[in-house]
């Protein structure tokens, strides 16, 4: 509540608000494009959620639990550790800022809170999907599909799986056994999680 | 203008006829790497194929279908090894002579299309299997998948692939029919071939992205070859 307050003051900032804009200006573009009225199957976007920001569903762009985890690990351990959210991908992802910096952070939540009162959470993971670096040759859902020759709109629930665990573990042109490896452990993580919080997909384990 | 004039070797000077004598051999010198380049593109890519000494013409005529299946020239496809040459250039066999209906027949296709197309289906296959979409069932595919696709991908970045590294399956159309253009002129060369000159194995080949990286490439496996050999 605090941080949706916050988000919104930062907003009238000028360089945060011709963001908002470029953000904006993006997704309605996207919205109006034929990405979003492709059929994907909808157990990719759930992997992706399970995968990248479990919390996705009820929070408002930025995810308080996430922080305080982040913040307290920092704190205890000197490890920083990732909290966020889908929105907030999709921000660095468009604003192409990736840079370590606070003033970064604060202005990404405030644009992703901004960004999720304006549009769906369907909208969002869509649009997200379709613009993640999923790896070489693999920018987007489409890409990646390609890559793999997988069959986006019948997708199963492993399929699913594995391109979610590209978006932590990028696949390079040539992937290694060591590559193969990791992206296995992560994807029967996301898996597992599917079976759990999944709902629906939880029937096809 | 003598000092821009390209050196030779004496090895090089020893070489004769279109099929020179192994005996040459022993004063191949690894260092004039030059040489070797021009070994490889006269003698090895270049002239009548020793084993088709008696048939130029079936050879001639099967490397025309081939291309034709592959929508690549004829001149792009090349017979190397024993059978090109009349004596063998692999490490452990290093100077025996080729044998008719016993021997290897080893191509090599020079077509920066045809290696774009098998390239694409080798990438696609190592980045299934290494996301374990992929998965070996046969016997064979278990013991060689993991090797093929470190060695398929470093291949690529040396510009060839190798016929028989590609995995047979629908999704690889390329390959599958590379496959079978090559038992089909496998067949065709036998079905015209006198039964004692016949090719009793299958054919496998290499394709290169062009002849230049070809000949760089052959050069380099016949310097490693000859410091191999068994009397080195």
């Amino acid at each position: 509540m605090l941080v949706s307050h916050a988000s919104r003051i930062l907003a009238m900032l000028p360089p945060v608000r011709r963001d908002i804009e470029l953000v904006s200006q993006k997704m309605n573009s996207f919205l109006s494009g034929p990405a979003f009225h492709s059929e994907v199957s909808s157990c990719i976007f759930e992997a992706i959620i399970i995968a990248e920001d479990r919390r996705f569903r009820n929070h408002q762009g930025v995810d308080g639990f996430a922080v305080i985890r982040a913040a307290v690990q920092y704190i205890l351990n000197g490890r920083v550790s990732g909290a966020s959210t889908i929105e907030q991908q999709l921000v660095r992802t468009w604003r192409r800022r990736y840079e370590l910096s606070i003033r970064r952070k604060i202005s990404e939540i405030a644009i992703a809170c901004t960004l999720s009162a304006r549009y769906s959470k369907n909208e969002i993971v869509s649009a997200y999907a379709h613009c993640a670096y999923f790896g070489w040759h693999a920018s987007g859902i489409g890409a990646v599909s390609k890559r793999l020759n997988i069959d986006i709109q019948s997708a199963s629930p492993s399929d699913a799986a594995t391109i979610a665990a590209m978006l932590k573990l990028p696949m390079p042109r040539f992937p290694t056994s060591k590559y193969s490896e990791r992206l296995a452990i992560r994807k029967n993580y996301i898996l597992l999680h599917m079976s759990r919080y999944g709902g629906k997909y939880a029937k096809d384990f | 203008m003598v000092e821009s004039m390209p050196r030779i070797s004496e090895w090089g000077l020893s070489l004769s006829g279109q099929y020179p004598d192994p005996k040459v051999w022993p004063s191949y010198s690894p260092n004039f790497k030059s040489d070797a380049v021009r070994f490889v593109r006269l003698w090895l890519t270049e002239g009548i194929p020793f084993a088709f000494q008696k048939f130029p013409i079936i050879f001639e005529v099967g490397r025309e279908e081939l291309a034709e299946r592959l929508d690549i020239s004829p001149k792009a496809v090349n017979l190397i090894g024993s059978a090109r040459i009349g004596y063998s250039f692999a490490p452990q066999k290093f100077g025996v002579e080729f044998e008719a209906g016993k021997s290897d027949f080893d191509f090599f296709i020079a077509s920066e299309s045809l290696f774009n197309r098998l390239r694409e289906d080798a990438e696609l296959w190592i980045s299934r299997y290494r996301a374990g979409l992929a998965i070996p069932t046969k016997a064979h595919e278990l013991k060689y998948w993991p090797e093929n696709a470190d060695t398929l991908a470093k291949n690529i970045r040396y510009g060839f692939v190798s016929s028989w590294m590609l995995p047979l399956y629908a999704r690889y159309e390329h390959s599958i029919l590379l496959s079978a253009a090559l038992t089909t002129f496998r067949a065709n060369l036998n079905e015209r071939l006198p039964s004692e000159y016949r090719v009793k194995k299958d054919i496998g080949v290499r394709i290169y992205k062009n002849v230049d990286t070809a000949i760089s490439k052959i050069a380099h496996d016949l310097t490693s070859a000859w410091r191999m050999r068994p009397e080195a």
